[in-house]
């Protein structure tokens, strides 16, 4: 009598949990040697100057301009300012292996669910740079590279286009849910000339624009 | 001893004038700066000038330059123009906020909307002459050689968020040719205004996006 429920409960929850994992990751094989780290590395390595990206986020027919510094700090660590399009700062962020610090946030900017999501999608982007972790191969072809990354609370997928030597897209999981899509425009060697970023569940986008190219703007 | 003694004394005064080019002292006659400023507001209707911005972001040792055109008409049309490198308009009119972001015209987020209105509630009331009235600033007067200079530092903490000091430069006749915002994170902007006409006809049409 009281085995009934208990079998009933295995199932439920073996239904429950295989249902929540991705279909992306059922059908994984090791990278091998065809993968390597610059083909998810985006930013120049450049220190001696800032990239400028025009940034407009769009939240439920909102809109705001901005503009995000980007460059690379020293040997491990990548910067990032976010100020109005007047200038005035909104928040700094420090990226490397041992963490994403935020720092000099405006009170309003001050949230941890925007500061989480913020992180989430610089460690997306980021991830050629700052780390050095092997993907899995998900789908493979002439064309594309479909590489398969497993993080902490997320999965990741990086499209890979064989002929244009570059990332034209990430999405990012988190269990079945689509969190983040990002599409990538970039000519190889070169740092993005765009970068657009959703968020499907929060109705949030992103697009920013190059405005300013370092000098040295090679990735590799 | 005595010998470095007073070398060091001679570098600590002269540096200073050396590195910054003016030396900076307390307003002689604040009375007539005041009362000149309100004479220069009576009598300018418009302002329209070119601006070149630099912003200084400390945490990347780097600085960014933009340029552009502002258009100011009696009592509060306002219209900031960035034109490089990217282009970026905010008018201020009756009330009322319009920016056009690389054709795209919208409304700012209320926020950052707030913001804006604080900065160019400043920027009017000082063409205005008004801003001494302002009980968000406690106030330093200051001179060099060449200009006037008011050091205004917010009294209230929103704007404490984003503002440490407004430094504004005042040419002799009184308009103002310079100006340096210090933020908390140690970040600055300095716009210069350059080939200032006052009283220029500025059409209306300036100041409506469309």
């Amino acid at each position: 009598m009281q085995k009934f429920p208990k079998v009933f409960l295995y199932l439920i929850s073996f239904c429950f949990l295989s249902s929540c994992t991705p279909k992306v990751s059922q059908s994984l094989k090791p990278a091998g040697e065809n993968f390597r780290q610059e083909q998810v590395r985006f930013f120049t390595e450049d220190t001696s100057e800032s990239m400028v990206y025009k940034t407009n986020l769009e939240y439920r027919n909102q809109n705001f301009s901005s503009l995000v510094y980007l460059k690379k700090t020293d040997d491990h660590t990548f910067s990032m300012v976010l100020t109005t399009a007047f200038g005035n700062t909104m928040l700094e962020g420090t990226f490397s292996k041992q963490g994403f610090v935020f720092k000099n946030v405006v009170s309003y900017l001050n949230r941890k669910p925007l500061l989480d999501l913020l992180e989430h999608d610089w460690r997306l982007l980021l991830r050629g740079n700052l780390f050095n972790d092997t993907p899995q191969v998900y789908s493979d072809s002439a064309q594309l590279t479909v590489y398969h990354f497993n993080d902490v609370k997320t999965t990741s997928l990086y499209y890979y286009s064989q002929g244009k030597g570059t990332v034209e897209m990430i999405e990012s999981y988190s269990g079945k849910t689509k969190k983040a899509i990002i599409s990538i425009a970039r000519m190889p060697p070169k740092s993005p000339e765009g970068i657009s970023i959703e968020h499907p569940g929060m109705d949030l986008k992103i697009e920013m624009v190059r405005l300013k190219v370092a000098s040295d703007d090679s990735v590799e | 001893m005595k010998l470095n003694k007073i070398l060091s004394t001679f570098l600590i005064l002269v540096i200073p004038v050396l590195c910054f080019g003016q030396v900076m002292k307390p307003m002689d006659d604040t009375l007539s700066f005041k009362s000149g400023l309100e004479k220069f507001s009576k009598n300018t209707n418009s302002i329209q000038s070119d601006f070149v911005q630099e912003k200084k972001l400390k945490m990347l040792n780097d600085k960014v330059i933009s340029k552009g055109e502002l258009y100011f008409r009696k009592e509060d049309k306002l219209r900031w123009e960035y034109q490089d490198p990217y282009s970026y308009i905010v008018a201020l009119n009756n009330g009322k906020v319009m920016l056009k972001d690389e054709g795209k015209i919208t409304t700012y987020d209320a926020n950052a909307n707030k913001l804006f209105i604080e900065l160019n509630d400043i920027l009017i009331t000082c063409i205005n002459g008004n801003i001494f009235r302002s009980k968000k600033f406690s106030f330093r007067f200051m001179e060099t050689e060449k200009n006037k200079v008011v050091e205004m530092t917010p009294l209230n903490s929103s704007m404490k968020n984003f503002i440490d000091k407004i430094i504004m430069y005042f040419d002799p006749d009184f308009s103002v040719s310079k100006v340096e915002m210090l933020e908390p994170s140690k970040n600055s902007t300095v716009i210069i205004f350059k080939n200032k006409k006052l009283n220029a006809e500025i059409p209306e049409s300036l100041f409506i996006l469309n």
